[in-house]
């Protein structure tokens, strides 16, 4: 996988994993069934992260996260022109994706079921199979322990461990998605290490 | 695995586990052409300021019209791009009136839906 054009780092979601940001930007520009390709692509490239990006939102109702996370597409997909390609695509996305999810939250007014036992990311975990190596039993055991550990982060903290983790994207970049200095993003990613590793006693970091 | 890679595997599983609906061909073709149209900068020319306020918001206002009898008229559960995209273009909308037009469509068709047509 690769993760600076953003798009490829969902190559097991989507069938657009050779596709290159750069690509796609001109996609977009030069019309018809080019951009076409091009939006279908960014969705299913960028869907389902959006979806559980969103999911981080409290204020925004699970009823309404797909129309929030296809006006932001919609929204991302009209200012391709605009976006610079040397510059990693995902960051990009995942800013217009926090202002959207941020000003439906604001409209919506409303509180959202808390992410816990019932999120998405508890119900996504597999029983442990019978059978299996002793190691593979503790390393099973321990990535139950550690989706249970997000998925009980305060909101703010989930978004970020979500672009870090699973995006890859540096602190500074977090920064200007979520609109906090990069210091303190920082900050946050090493108490989400820590809490993750109080809930599973995982040292390594 | 070290701990960033679980945590990375913890997202990966929820991301694989999230349905994905797929706009239609139709429903692409609308999105792009109404983006075309906010993308669209008024032109100068020799309309005075009224004429060329309401020139302004017609194409627009046109573009959500169709995209609000799209979804109030089709009950399909496949279709997952014009209620979104209606609220894109009722931004373009002076006022709260793309909202108010929005909030009335989208309120008719559930109403034409429920009742069976």
């Amino acid at each position: 996988m690769r993760e600076p054009d953003g798009i490829s780092s969902v190559a097991s979601t989507s069938n657009v994993a050779d596709l290159r940001a750069a690509d796609l930007r001109e996609m977009a520009i030069a019309g018809g069934d080019s951009a076409r390709s091009a939006f279908s692509a960014l969705w299913a490239g960028y869907y389902r992260r959006l979806s559980v990006f969103a999911s981080a939102y409290r204020g925004l109702a699970e009823a309404d996260r797909h129309d929030a996370i296809a006006d932001a597409l919609i929204a991302a997909f009209g200012a391709l022109p605009s976006y610079d390609p040397r510059r990693p695509l995902s960051p990009w996305v995942y800013r217009i994706a926090a202002n959207r999810f941020s000003d439906a939250a604001r409209r919506a007014a409303r509180v959202s079921v808390p992410v816990g036992a019932d999120s998405p990311i508890a119900e996504a975990m597999d029983p442990p199979a019978p059978g299996d190596h002793a190691a593979e039993s503790a390393d099973r055991d321990l990535a139950e322990r550690c989706r249970a550990a997000i998925a009980d982060l305060p909101e703010l903290d989930r978004r970020i461990a979500m672009l870090r983790f699973y995006e890859g994207i540096n602190a500074s970049d977090i920064g200007q998605t979520l609109g906090m200095p990069a210091g303190t993003v920082r900050w946050r990613i090493s108490a989400i290490r820590a809490s993750i590793r109080a809930a599973t006693g995982e040292d390594r970091p | 695995m070290t701990l960033d890679a679980h945590a990375r595997a913890a997202f990966d599983r929820e991301i694989r586990a999230t349905p994905q609906p797929l706009p239609t061909d139709l429903e692409i073709g609308l999105a792009l052409d109404a983006i075309s149209t906010l993308q669209r900068k008024p032109q100068p020319g020799p309309m005075r300021s009224g004429a060329r306020d309401i020139a302004q918001y017609l194409a627009p206002a046109c573009a959500l019209a169709a995209a609000c009898l799209i979804a109030a008229l089709s009950g399909r559960p496949g279709t997952v791009l014009p209620r979104p995209l209606a609220t894109e273009l009722a931004r373009t909308l002076p006022g709260d009136t793309g909202t108010r037009f929005t909030l009335f469509i989208i309120l008719a068709g559930d109403s034409l839906r429920s009742a069976g047509r």
